[in-house]
């Protein structure tokens, strides 16, 4: 009972985000109005994420490109009246490269002009962007809303990667603006490189398809990574700075840092003896009320027995649930007070007042995906 | 008696815990990973401090959230305070945020389990 039916593109997008998932991965989705807090709380976050030795001796290049691409859309981001289009951001730092691909909404009529300054880009090579960039400077000129084109050589030039760009145009006047770049962490061969898999994220078909995923089951935010207690931090962290404050967005917060925890604490990962929780959180808003989606593995052993537990508490009216959320809260044995307080899942039925959904689907033999979501409202 | 006292951190409360001063604090946000281990230490002080305590114990607590592990460490505090108030006169002063309903039911449901009396105090 109580399964969730999660439409099949929700969960090929989680399986694309998996697939081939390593220890230090991350991946980072904002869809909404990108605004200066939005800008530092994810500035933030890649931070907290580059103190890794591979990636120490390119961060303060990441967080220039970060910063400026990011800093793009603000200034360059156009809203149609009545036509929700959302800029949307996403990080992703795996297969040895740390991508950064954004969408915003533009005038059709910048289109050529932006193409062609791509094409020019593209076609140049570093020494070549270094001396562009010193020629705008000299030359300064604004654009009409404060960009000097500037930024886009200056990207291309510190990520010394091909700038990769598409449009979809939204209606007469209005185009959507897909713009992605990467930067090498793990100083690839060539030769490697080019057997290397390619993020998903380089490829405009798929970041269309993928936009489209995020619009049809209204995510607005997606992290994946390494669920251990200081990503949960920084990203809980961030949460708090970025959904504003309202009685409905606190009890999504209390909500999220349990869930988030259940993660770190009883996910699995593909092989014993890997100790790292790979998992991932989808908030997703709808009118009046957020969901929260979380996926991590599991093994197929633990399934029997939280089925049963799940199924259980969904069976529960609400003050039956604070009859054994006290039981639980009280309970001091030594078994269940360490790492598992057993009070986790029945906190977050009561504080929504809500049936929890699941579903568990097979990965292989030994274990699954573990699919759960609750509504806030 | 010595004075306990412990800066916040991202993921755990401050604590004061000051006989001296009369003064008993615990606030912020607690989410650590091991609540056990961090609420130990204070259980202990609360403990040694009820074998002479002062006539009088106001407790603060101003919690802006705290995960479930916390929960079960933060009923152990009341639940000595409970057994606290049998020679000292003992009130939990629960703060809450005013747009925060969770964190003001939890304070009235744990009023109802804990048998000491509690004041609700709503802050902006």
């Amino acid at each position: 009972m109580n399964e969730i039916n999660l439409s099949n593109n929700y969960k090929n997008f989680v399986d694309t985000l998996f697939k081939g998932i390593e220890k230090g991965d991350l991946e980072y989705i904002y869809k909404g109005e990108v605004t200066s807090t939005v800008v530092t709380n994810i500035l933030d976050l890649a931070k907290l994420n580059m103190n890794e030795e591979d990636i120490k001796p390119i961060s303060s290049r990441i967080y220039f490109i970060l910063g400026e691409g990011l800093q793009n859309i603000s200034i360059h981001q156009e809203k149609i009246d009545n036509i929700p289009v959302d800029s949307i951001i996403f990080i992703s730092k795996k297969l040895g490269y740390y991508t950064i691909t954004t969408g915003n909404l533009i005038k059709a009529s910048k289109k050529e002009e932006l193409e062609k300054r791509l094409i020019q880009i593209n076609s140049m090579t570093v020494e070549e962007l270094k001396e562009l960039a010193r020629y705008i400077r000299k030359n300064y000129t604004f654009t009409e809303k404060g960009g000097a084109n500037l930024g886009l050589v200056e990207m291309a030039k510190r990520s010394g990667s091909q700038l990769i760009y598409g449009f979809n145009d939204i209606t007469h006047n209005y185009t959507f603006f897909y713009f992605s770049l990467e930067l090498d962490i793990a100083k690839t061969k060539i030769l490697e490189k080019l057997q290397t898999p390619r993020n998903e994220f380089r490829n405009i078909n798929f970041l269309k398809k993928f936009h489209n995923t995020l619009n049809e089951n209204n995510i607005y935010l997606v992290f994946k990574g390494d669920f251990h207690q200081n990503n949960i931090l920084a990203l809980f962290d961030i949460l708090r700075k970025q959904i504003s404050e309202t009685a409905l967005s606190i009890k999504l917060k209390n909500v999220l840092i349990e869930i988030l925890q259940n993660i770190e604490k009883h996910g699995d990962n593909l092989d014993d003896i890997l100790e790292w929780k790979p998992g991932m959180i989808t908030i997703h808003q709808v009118e009046d009320a957020y969901y929260v989606t979380s996926a991590n593995y599991i093994k197929n052993s633990k399934i029997e027995h939280l089925k049963e537990k799940l199924d259980y508490y969904n069976s529960l009216t609400v003050p039956q649930l604070s009859e054994i959320y006290r039981k639980a809260l009280l309970d001091n044995s030594s078994e269940v007070t360490a790492q598992k307080t057993g009070l986790g899942f029945i906190d977050i039925c009561r504080r929504t007042g809500t049936k929890l959904h699941y579903e568990f689907s097979p990965v292989n033999d030994k274990y699954s995906m573990f699919y759960i979501q609750t509504n806030i409202k | 008696m010595r004075v306990l006292e412990v800066n916040a951190t991202q993921d755990t409360p401050k604590v004061i815990l000051d006989k001296e001063r009369n003064y008993f604090e615990i606030k912020g946000l607690s989410l650590p990973e091991d609540a056990v281990g961090f609420y130990k230490p204070i259980l202990a002080w609360l403990e040694e401090y009820s074998k002479a305590p002062n006539p009088e114990t106001n407790v603060i607590f101003q919690l802006e959230y705290f995960n479930t592990a916390s929960s079960k460490q933060i009923i152990q505090i009341l639940l000595l305070l409970e057994r606290l108030n049998e020679k000292s006169k003992v009130k939990i002063l629960w703060h809450y945020r005013d747009i925060d309903e969770d964190m003001k039911d939890l304070g009235e449901e744990y009023s109802e389990i804990i048998k000491v009396p509690f004041e609700m105090v709503e802050y902006k």
